[in-house]
């Protein structure tokens, strides 16, 4: 017998922060019709970001971590599928197939499929104690590690892997970082702010090794060890491989739609299918403030992007353009990063690095395009502003300080 | 042995949107003001941080009778309300607030005045 067939006007594959918002979002824009969420976790959507950080030590509990309750969902009349991924679309027809055998006809189609933890292929990297950290089932497995004096590797050094070694610090592990480049972080920000990083890591007891390459992971009846290239071995009561993400475009992409390093939306979400949008991580987007396109992997474009793809399913023009923005909370400090800033020329410091406390600014010409700051909030809400205005700055001021950063708009000469 | 269970707490509250549309609220006790908001959808509490005081979405004018019944702000949830242009003393994140008892009958105006 073949599963009754189903017909929803918005069907919506995903169920993490861009799909949950993006439902939210279609009721507060007033769409009357039907709405089908589907995730593949068990779950109700929920947040992702305190995985690594207070729900691992635990300060944060389950129930804080939900974005949409089930009853909420049933408030907004938006049916949520759960634990039933959709293993085809078939454009043709319109429609999506779950793995359960259910086919749902959409009139519209929206794709929040976020991503995947990127794999390292080696020896032993299957074990129980080799873990990584996106969903909650992943914090799940690694919590029970939390231990004084179990020991704890990170392979990566990336923000999930810092961020996890400070829970694992606090909970008393012994841990170190291991990373293959030159620089922590060094995929997103650039060295002194790397080497800022490493320094608070090494204060906080993490053994930090760069430039170092994994060969394999050795379990034995008493231990686990990471076994490095140069043959240097490292006790692992737990591995945690944090190497970065791939996006989850396959069913995309096997469906006939344009994808390259994500799903390819233009500015209004839209994918090349005009019944498809698409948001969050899994897409590839042009940004205006990076001059070319860009995926990005933050909530904050789940949240901004899913918005503007609500707008597009119901035949609004709401153009993305958003300056981006990331947090992320190690031991007593607030990262924030904001802006693109890959293709900037000079940069200027304000404050001090060794006073825990300052702001890099990256600037194109004359002009503000990003900010990485440490306890600096100010700065950091300040700068959201001047880069969205993309007026020239006052570099002297700029480097001060105790100048407000609002305060250091070049004055034109009238 | 009898098993108490912990019921929840509720605590009336209204909420004023920046279009003057009121909520009137049940708030579970020790949740944020910014959590029940998006629990009801009230407009113009948007939580995009998920209640890190790092994104300023969910900022709650605060009547001078109920700020005695709040604990005090941080200076980065200060800083935030800073760079939002509006007053420090009559301004707080939903997110840093949690409903206690105390707030019972309390009406909070939120959302970023235009």
């Amino acid at each position: 017998m073949s599963p009754s067939n189903r017909t929803a006007d918005i069907v919506v594959i995903g169920a993490g922060h861009a799909g949950s918002t993006l439902v939210i979002e279609l009721r507060k824009l007033g769409h009357g019709g039907s709405i089908i969420l589907i995730g593949d976790e068990a779950l109700a959507p929920y947040q992702r970001p305190p995985l690594s950080k207070n729900y691992l030590t635990g300060a944060d509990t389950g129930d804080r971590l939900t974005l949409l309750s089930v009853e909420k969902m049933q408030d907004l009349k938006i049916e949520f599928l759960a634990q039933d991924p959709v293993v085809a679309i078939d454009r043709g027809v319109h429609a999506v197939r779950l793995k359960s055998g259910l086919q749902i006809a959409y009139g519209q189609l929206a794709l929040t499929t976020g991503g995947r933890n990127r794999s390292l292929s080696m020896p032993g990297d299957n074990a129980k104690n080799v873990l990584s950290m996106r969903t909650l089932a992943d914090a799940e497995r690694l919590r029970p590690f939390l231990c004084p004096d179990n020991s704890l590797v990170v392979i990566g050094g990336g923000f999930i892997g810092l961020e996890v070694a400070v829970s694992a610090r606090k909970a008393g592990m012994q841990v170190a970082i291991l990373e293959a480049s030159s620089n922590v972080l060094s995929r997103v920000t650039v060295p002194e702010v790397s080497q800022f990083f490493e320094r608070i890591h090494r204060e906080a007891g993490v053994d930090i090794r760069k430039s170092v390459q994994v060969s394999r992971i050795e379990h034995g009846l008493q231990r686990s060890e990471v076994v490095l290239n140069d043959g240097s071995r490292i006790p692992a009561d737990c591995t945690l491989i944090g190497v970065g993400m791939v996006p989850n475009v396959e069913l995309a992409h096997e469906s006939g739609l344009n994808c390259d390093n994500g799903i390819c939306v233009n500015e209004y979400a839209r994918t090349s299918d005009p019944r498809i949008v698409a948001a969050g991580d899994c897409t590839n987007h042009p940004s205006a403030y990076a001059g070319r396109r860009v995926r990005l992997e933050s909530v904050q474009n789940a949240v901004d992007q899913s918005r503007v793809a609500a707008a597009t399913l119901l035949g609004q023009q709401r153009p993305y353009c958003v300056v981006p923005w990331f947090w992320s909370d190690q031991y007593d400090l607030k990262f924030q990063a904001v802006g693109l800033s890959t293709r900037h020329g000079e940069r200027i410091l304000r404050g001090k690095l060794e006073n825990s406390a300052f702001s890099i600014c990256y600037l194109s010409g004359d002009r503000l395009i990003a900010v990485d700051s440490v306890n600096r909030i100010a700065d950091h809400m300040q700068a959201r502003k001047l880069i969205a205005a993309q007026v020239p700055v006052d570099k002297e001021r700029l480097a001060d300080i105790n100048q407000k950063l609002s305060d250091c708009v070049l004055q034109s000469e009238q | 042995m009898t098993q108490v269970l912990d019921a929840a707490t509720y605590v009336p509250l209204t909420y004023i949107d920046t279009t003057g549309k009121s909520y009137e609220i049940r708030a579970k006790a020790g949740d944020t003001l910014m959590l029940t908001a998006k629990a009801h959808s009230v407009h113009g509490i948007d939580g995009d941080c998920g209640g890190n005081a790092a994104c300023g979405t969910c900022l709650t004018r605060v009547d001078e009778s109920i700020r005695a019944f709040l604990p005090p702000s941080s200076e980065d949830e200060r800083e935030i309300i800073d760079s939002l242009g509006v007053s420090t003393n009559e301004h707080r994140l939903g997110c840093q607030i949690r409903v206690t008892p105390d707030l019972s009958g309390c009406t909070f105006h939120v959302g970023q005045p235009a």
